[in-house]
C-alpha cells in the first residue's frame, strides 16, 4: 500500500486541470536565494529562469528574508515561497527536522509538484525538503555546489548529515568533476547517480569593454568576499613583490570581509595607496563594470568547486591568473588562465608571465568573449538538468521498508537514529493526509507560460528578453 | 460550509458562507466523556463525590473549547452595494454580529492573493483602504475554496 499510492501521482504529467503539459514541474529548495546575493542564488535563478523559458513549471521555496515572507512573484512568473520559519546562522533555517513538512506539503500538493530539486548542502531547508520529499514519495534531486575537507570536526558532521540525505535518493548533480569525487566520498553514493552539470555565466551581461581600461597601466582586479578561504593571504604577500618588480601594474580589490584590515595594513606598510585600489563591497550589478576596469583578474582560493567569477572575468575579456585547486582547472582553456600552486612565489611567477602577455598585446578580449559564450550558456545547463529530470522521472518507486533499508546501512548508530528520524516523519505525513486532506488544499493558478523557446543554443543567449 | 449567492435587488448582492457543523463538535463529546469517565472513577475509587486533578482538567478544557466555539464564526457574509460601497458581516454561535462598511471611494483595491496562515497556504480576498496600512479581509474565518 505504500508504494501504490505514490505511483497513482507519478506517470502522469497531467495538471489539476487536465492539460497535458510537456513540461516538469519543479520545486527548487534552498535556504540561499535573492534577496541574498552569490553564486548558488545565481545559479538557481538562472537555472529557474532558462527551465521557464523551456516550458517547464518552476516554483521556489526559501525562507524569510526580514520582512519578506509569503509569495513573490520575479520575473517571467518565477514564484517565490518565503516560508515563515527563521534563520539562524548565515542564512540558514534553525533545523526543527519535522516542522517544515507542513508547509511544504502544502506547496507540493498545491502547485502540483512532482520533482524537488534541492541546492546546497550547507543548507538545512534543501536537507529538510529531501527527507520530506521522500516520505511523501516524491522524485528528488541535489545539486552540490561546494567541496569539503574530511578530517575537521565540522566536515566530518556535515559528512554524516550528507549520507543521510543522500543514501535514499534519485540523482545527484555536481558542478565539476572534482566535486564529483569529492561529493561521492563524502557520502559513500554510487557514482552512476552522479552527474557533472558545470555553473554557466550570462555573457551577455559580462561583456568586454578595452576603452575603459588605462592604456599605460596595467590594473589586476581581485573581487572575492575577503576571508581565509578565498587565499587572502596569498594576495598580501604577492602584492607588494609584484608592486616592486612592475612600476606601471596596480591593483583594484574589491570585496569586503574580515581580512580587509589586513589588506589595509599592507597598503599602509609599503606606502602602496595609489596603487592598490580597495572599493569595498560591491554590488552585484556593479562587478561588470570594475571587471572591464582590468587586464588580468586574480583568483587566490584555497578550495573552490567550480570558480564562476573567473568564467564572468573571462567573458569581460580578462586574462585569468588562478590557484590550482579544486575544480579550477575544469573551467577555462589554457590559452586563457595561468594556472599556479596555492603559493606566493608561483603566483608571482605566474602574474609575470600574464603581465609579459598583456604587454606583448597578443591577448584578444573580444575574441576570448566569444569562445566563453560559446561554452557557457545557461540554457544548455538547463537543457542537461532536463535530462536528469527524465531519468529520474523514469526510475521506480521505493517503498518505505526498502528506505529504511537504505537509510540503516549509513552506520551503526547513525543508521538507527537515521531510521527513526524517517519513520516520525513518516508517521507525521500519514497524520497530516487525515488532517488536511490533499483534496482540501486548492491548487494554486499556473502563470500562463510563453510557448517555449525553440532551440537550446539560441544564438542570443539572454536570460532578461 | 455551504455558499449562497442572493441577489437581494439589482443593485445589491449578498455572498454568503455558513457553517454546517454545529456548535459542539466531536471534540467536545471526546472531552465531555473523559470528563465522566475521571469523574466516576474517583466516585468509584472514593467512594464519594470528591474532586481529582484529571475531573478538572478536563472540565477546564471542555469549557474552555465551548468558549472558544461560542466566538467562532457561524456565518460570513460580503454584502456588495453597487455604487456605494461593501459591508462585511460576521455572525458567531453566541449570537454577537460584526459589522464593517467599506465606502466605495476609500476603496483603493480589491485583491485575491496567497498567503501562509499556520502552516498552509490560502487564498485570500482583500480590500485595500487609502490611507491605512492594513488590509481587511473579506472572509476571516469561514474561507471558501478557490473555486468560489
Amino acid at each position: 500500500p505504500f508504494v501504490q499510492r505514490r505511483m497513482q501521482r507519478e506517470n502522469n504529467n497531467t495538471t489539476h486541470d487536465g492539460n497535458k503539459s510537456k513540461g516538469f514541474r519543479i520545486a527548487m529548495v534552498s535556504d540561499f536565494f535573492y534577496p541574498n546575493m552569490g553564486g548558488v542564488e545565481e545559479h538557481i535563478y538562472s537555472l529557474a529562469q532558462c527551465l521557464l523559458r523551456r516550458g517547464n513549471k518552476v516554483i521556489i521555496i526559501t525562507h524569510q528574508y526580514g520582512e519578506r515572507k509569503g509569495v513573490r512573484y520575479l520575473t517571467n512568473g518565477l514564484k517565490v515561497y518565503y516560508l515563515p520559519v527563521q534563520a539562524f546562522y548565515n542564512q540558514n533555517t534553525f533545523p526543527t527536522f519535522f516542522f517544515t513538512l507542513a508547509p511544504i506539503r502544502n506547496i507540493l500538493i498545491r502547485e502540483d509538484i512532482k520533482i524537488i530539486h534541492c541546492h546546497q548542502a550547507f543548507s538545512t531547508l534543501a536537507h529538510e525538503s529531501i527527507l520530506h520529499g521522500r516520505t511523501m514519495g516524491y522524485k528528488v534531486c541535489f545539486t552540490d555546489h561546494s567541496l569539503f575537507g574530511f578530517a575537521d570536526s565540522s566536515s566530518i558532521h556535515m559528512n554524516k548529515v550528507l549520507k543521510f540525505s543522500l543514501s535514499d535518493i534519485q540523482h545527484v548533480i555536481c558542478v565539476s568533476n572534482t566535486s564529483k569525487e569529492n561529493t561521492v566520498l563524502r557520502a559513500q553514493i554510487d557514482p552512476n547517480l552522479v552527474s557533472v552539470i558545470p555553473n554557466a555565466v550570462d555573457a551577455t551581461a559580462f561583456t568586454p569593454d578595452p576603452s575603459s581600461r588605462s592604456p599605460d597601466k596595467i590594473n589586476i582586479v581581485i573581487i572575492s568576499r575577503l576571508v581565509y578561504r578565498k587565499g587572502i593571504d596569498l594576495v598580501i604577500s604577492v602584492i607588494p613583490i609584484i608592486c616592486k618588480r612592475f612600476p606601471n601594474v596596480n591593483f583594484i580589490i574589491g570585496g569586503d570581509g574580515p581580512k580587509k584590515v589586513n589588506l589595509e595594513e599592507m597598503r599602509e606598510k609599503h606606502q602602496l595607496h595609489d596603487r592598490v585600489e580597495l572599493l569595498g563591497a560591491v554590488k552585484h550589478s556593479d562587478v561588470r563594470n570594475v571587471l572591464v576596469r582590468g587586464d588580468i583578474f586574480l583568483n587566490s582560493s584555497l578550495t573552490e568547486a567550480f570558480c564562476i567569477a573567473i568564467v564572468e572575468a573571462a567573458s569581460c575579456g580578462l586574462l585569468v591568473v588562478a590557484t590550482k585547486v579544486g575544480g579550477v582547472p575544469e573551467v577555462l582553456p589554457p590559452h586563457m588562465i595561468r594556472l599556479a600552486d596555492p603559493r606566493s612565489d608561483d603566483i608571482v611567477e605566474k602574474l609575470t608571465e600574464a603581465i609579459a602577455l598583456i604587454k606583448s598585446k597578443d591577448y584578444e578580449p573580444f575574441q576570448v568573449h566569444k569562445q566563453i559564450r560559446s561554452m557557457y550558456d545557461w540554457n544548455d545547463v538547463a537543457a542537461r538538468t532536463e535530462v536528469v529530470y527524465n531519468r529520474i522521472t523514469a526510475t521506480p518507486s521505493v517503498g518505505l521498508f526498502d528506505r529504511l533499508r537504505r537509510l540503516h546501512g549509513c552506520g551503526i548508530w547513525a543508521g538507527k537514529v537515521n531510521c527513526v528520524v524517517a519513520a516520525i516523519d513518516f508517521f507525521i505525513w500519514k497524520f497530516l493526509e487525515w488532517y488536511q486532506p490533499g483534496s482540501s488544499i486548492d491548487p494554486a493558478i499556473d502563470w500562463p507560460t510563453p510557448p517555449p523557446s525553440s532551440s537550446s543554443s539560441s544564438s542570443d543567449g539572454t536570460l532578461y528578453s | 460550509y455551504t455558499y449562497t449567492c442572493n441577489n437581494i435587488t439589482d443593485d445589491m448582492r449578498e455572498y454568503k458562507i455558513t457553517s454546517t457543523k454545529s456548535i459542539i463538535t466531536s471534540l467536545d463529546y471526546i472531552l465531555f466523556s473523559l470528563f465522566l469517565l475521571t469523574t466516576i472513577s474517583r466516585i468509584i475509587s472514593q467512594g464519594k463525590l470528591g474532586i481529582s486533578f484529571s475531573m478538572v482538567l478536563f472540565g477546564v478544557l471542555l469549557i474552555g473549547h465551548l468558549f472558544i466555539r461560542f466566538q467562532s464564526a457561524k456565518e460570513e457574509s460580503l454584502l456588495v452595494i453597487k455604487d456605494m460601497g461593501v459591508q462585511l458581516n460576521k455572525k458567531s454561535f453566541g449570537g454577537k454580529e460584526k459589522k464593517i462598511f467599506i465606502d466605495k471611494t476609500k476603496i483603493s483595491g480589491v485583491f485575491i492573493n496567497e498567503g501562509c496562515v499556520h502552516f498552509s497556504w490560502i487564498y485570500y480576498m482583500a480590500f485595500r483602504i487609502h490611507d491605512h496600512d492594513q488590509l481587511i479581509l473579506a472572509f476571516e474565518e469561514l474561507l471558501p475554496r478557490r473555486n468560489v
